[in-house]
């Protein structure tokens, strides 16, 4: 099922995250934005983490490749990487129509929930978009 | 009228290894420095370079490649057989939200190569212009010079220029190779020289190319070349990926 793309939080690199909290921890659902989508054009590889990695907020979390052009991705939180969504790389096509649902990569338990302040409301995100677009 | 002050890295041929550790220090400095820099290189060895995520294994489709030295790059695409080229490398800095592929680089690095070209009396044109409706290749051939894709410079129904992109935190690195002549190693993907019987030499091109892309924006190149510390960086560069098997070999 898609997540409500305004409930969103994002990062300035594009990633959305959605927190929800689970058996009292916190875990962060993580994708790429409809913007950064649309942008990156074509998709035709993406790399992924392993489970168990652990990451600060900004650190690359993974690569994608379109028109030639490879891009980092970007972790917008800080914490260990719990689940990956593995079935992505291979239906790349799919990620267009669904990237709040279908598209998201990875869960993240949360170490730090500062990391989360940084993040852009899903306005502030957008108008950050239309400035740059 | 007032130009960026761009750094320009004057034509030398270096081994594969060498030349990819040089291009990703050259990013590293632009995301410090912000100064767009422009290098040429060539290659002292016929080397097969492999996009960023091709597997090694598929070097099998190309037999005739099989006995030289390989290195994996960081951008994208084909594998491409350098040899008898011109290869450049452009890197440009980027807004900290920039996203995707640099649609419009390729597009004005590749109208300055035609424009480039043109003076030599090698007439190419982007692909994009002679396909009809969808331009887009999905036939994921193991060579980038076997594939098209819009940008790309096509000269008598061959490709002879074509481009790849990287990008950091705050820059975006182009590289891609003009063909001059076919090398023993791809005999089948004939160059600007043998098509047209040319003798057309590197250094003649880089020094146009250079500028044309200075007048298309609007930058004035200052020649510098690497020094020392420049050197042992890149060397550590080779070490910890281009150099590194477990590079080579991590898909």
């Amino acid at each position: 099922m898609s997540l409500d793309e305004a409930g969103l939080l994002f990062a300035q690199t594009h990633e959305w995250a959605h927190i929800e909290e689970v058996d009292g921890q916190k875990i962060a659902t993580v994708g790429v934005s409809a913007f950064a989508i649309e942008q990156l054009n074509d998709l035709v590889y993406m790399d992924l983490p392993e489970v168990g990695r652990v990451v600060a907020s900004g650190d690359e979390l993974g690569e994608v490749e379109s028109v030639k052009a490879v891009s980092p991705l970007y972790s917008p939180v800080s914490g260990e990487v719990i689940e990956v969504h593995s079935d992505l790389p291979d239906q790349l096509e799919d990620l267009n129509a669904d990237p709040y649902g279908f598209g998201w990569i990875v869960k993240i338990r949360l170490s730090d929930d500062s990391s989360v302040e940084g993040l852009l409301t899903c306005d502030a995100y957008q108008k950050q978009c239309s400035e740059s677009a | 009228m007032n130009r960026t002050q761009g750094r320009l890295v004057p034509l030398r041929s270096f081994r594969g290894n060498e030349n990819m550790s040089f291009d990703q220090l050259l990013q590293e400095i632009v995301d410090r420095t912000k100064v767009p820099t422009l290098r040429f290189y060539g290659w002292l060895k016929p080397t097969l370079s492999l996009g960023y995520f091709q597997n090694l294994s598929r070097r099998a489709e190309h037999p005739g490649s099989a006995g030289i030295e390989c290195v994996r790059r960081s951008t994208g695409g084909g594998a491409l057989i350098h040899d008898s080229e011109l290869t450049y490398s452009l890197v440009i800095p980027q807004a900290a939200g920039s996203v995707g592929p640099r649609l419009d680089l390729y597009e004005k690095t590749h109208q300055c190569m035609i424009d480039t070209l043109a003076e030599f009396g090698v007439f190419t044109d982007p692909f994009h212009s002679l396909c009809r409706k969808d331009c887009a290749d999905r036939s994921n051939r193991f060579l980038c010079f076997q594939r098209r894709t819009r940008e790309d410079l096509i000269l008598h129904g061959y490709k002879i220029v074509g481009s790849a992109q990287r990008k950091s935190r705050g820059s975006l690195l182009q590289h891609g190779s003009v063909l001059l002549n076919s090398s023993d190693a791809a005999p089948d993907l004939p160059g600007a020289n043998d098509l047209l019987s040319q003798s057309l030499t590197p250094s003649e091109i880089a020094d146009c190319f250079a500028d044309k892309l200075s007048k298309e924006f609007g930058l004035h190149w200052n020649e510098q070349d690497f020094c020392v510390e420049e050197v042992e960086r890149s060397q550590a560069i080779a070490g910890q990926r281009f150099s590194s098997e477990a590079w080579l070999n991590r898909r």
